[in-house]
């Protein structure tokens, strides 16, 4: 029977590495992965800035980007058009494939022990830390409710906002548009964050049979991340669409 | 399972009563992140998503001038052709102006020498009854100075008296 007492049976629930940086509390594993991720869409973007053409036979890489460019740019102009906001394609493609990496990058099966004997993975998925998304929703939030003041005007914006279709929905207007940041965030959290709990959960089988059920769940888990990651990037253009559309526009 | 729901119970409790942070409160990682994500979006527009959509564009362009390209060798092809046809058509007639001009010519030929020769052949027909015309007066009183004669002698035969008279 397995101790709880022993560092390798208790699950390790939301634990972070710290270290004081510049005043602020920071969790350095979430960094340390943000910043691998960080590194391969880079790299993969360089990648596409070295080679990239349109007359020759186009690169892997340039294939990778150029699907997601097209498939993101039909998302955008079916649900708002690409001239209202031109920047919501740059974002919603590097939150994708930021995203996207940042799931997928915790698959790789990179452990280490820390000096209490506790093993402990080397690059947990970013996304099971609240900081990562509540800042790329939060920065989605700012940043269509910006493109909203833009098209509707500083005072038109926040009366639409608030009256939506009717007026006497006011009040869940509001709540849904405070709701729609936490959502956003927490969605991606819960997911990411049950991929680690349920390999904390896997790793306290016996050794003779856990390959088994991890094999299984990582397979999964690509496939949450994945679909995580197109969520966030859909739910992301909806929101701008949303925030830019106006009276006119309603059928 | 009942020990590790347990466990991670203890580890929630245990960190509430050392007070450590709760992990759903963010922290100062928010910023870190929040740079990490928006130098990522800066390179990601810069580097690829501009460049990609200028692809796309130039690949849009690039179908659309081959379909122009087509279109205009379709166009010079049948242009070529219905130019080939005219001349063909303009070329046959021509022969065929020459071929009735040289018949024409030709009958003409054949009619003039056809009306020397008859005139020849006129003349000489002229010349040949006036030649025995002329032959026929001439012999004529001849002999019709000498029927006189022969009948005599013709009569004198016949009544067997010599030709004395």
């Amino acid at each position: 029977m397995v101790n709880a007492t022993s560092p390798v049976s208790s699950i390790e629930v939301g634990h972070h590495t710290t270290a004081t940086w510049l005043g602020l509390t920071v969790n350095t594993d979430t960094i340390y992965a943000t910043l691998v991720a960080a590194a391969v869409t880079l790299v993969l973007a360089f990648i596409l800035r070295a080679k990239v053409t349109s007359t020759g036979v186009p690169s892997g890489v340039q294939l990778f980007w150029e699907a997601i460019t097209v498939q993101m740019r039909s998302q955008v102009q079916s649900s708002m058009g690409l001239s209202l906001a031109p920047f919501v394609l740059p974002l919603v493609v590097s939150l994708f494939v930021f995203i996207l990496v940042a799931n997928w990058i915790s698959v790789l099966p990179l452990q280490y022990t820390s000096a209490d004997g506790a093993t402990l993975e080397l690059l947990k998925p970013p996304a099971s830390d609240i900081n990562f998304v509540l800042a790329l929703a939060l920065l989605v939030f700012i940043c269509y409710h910006a493109a909203g003041f833009r098209r509707s005007g500083i005072i038109g914006y926040p009366i639409k906002v608030t009256k939506g279709h009717v007026a006497f929905l006011a009040p869940i207007n509001l709540v849904e548009e405070i709701a729609k940041p936490i959502s956003l965030s927490l969605r991606l959290f819960g997911n990411i964050f049950a991929g680690v709990i349920m390999v904390g959960l896997i790793a306290l089988l016996p050794t003779y049979i856990m390959w088994a059920p991890n094999a299984i769940w990582k397979t999964f888990d690509l496939f949450v991340g994945l679909i995580q990651a197109f969520i966030f990037a859909l739910l992301t253009i909806l929101y701008f669409s949303q925030a830019t559309e106006t009276q006119d526009a309603h059928h | 399972m009942d020990v590790a729901v347990i466990s991670g119970a203890t580890v929630l409790a245990s960190e509430a009563e050392s007070g450590t942070t709760n992990f759903l409160v963010p922290n100062g990682t928010f910023f870190f992140i929040l740079a990490i994500f928006l130098i990522v979006f800066g390179v990601i527009a810069k580097f690829v998503v501009q460049p990609v959509q200028k692809v796309l564009d130039e690949r849009v362009r690039l179908a659309a001038q081959t379909a122009l390209d087509n279109r205009r060798a379709a166009e010079q092809d049948a242009a070529a052709e219905s130019e080939f046809k005219q001349e063909l058509t303009s070329a046959r007639s021509e022969a065929g102006g020459i071929r009735d001009r040289s018949r024409a010519e030709g009958r003409q030929v054949a009619d003039e020498l056809r009306a020397v020769a008859n005139a020849k052949v006129a003349e000489e027909v002229r010349q040949a009854s006036e030649s025995l015309e002329a032959q026929k007066d001439g012999l004529t009183p001849a002999l019709n100075a000498s029927v006189e004669s022969l009948s005599v002698a013709l009569a004198n035969r016949i009544i067997g008296v010599d030709g004395v008279r």
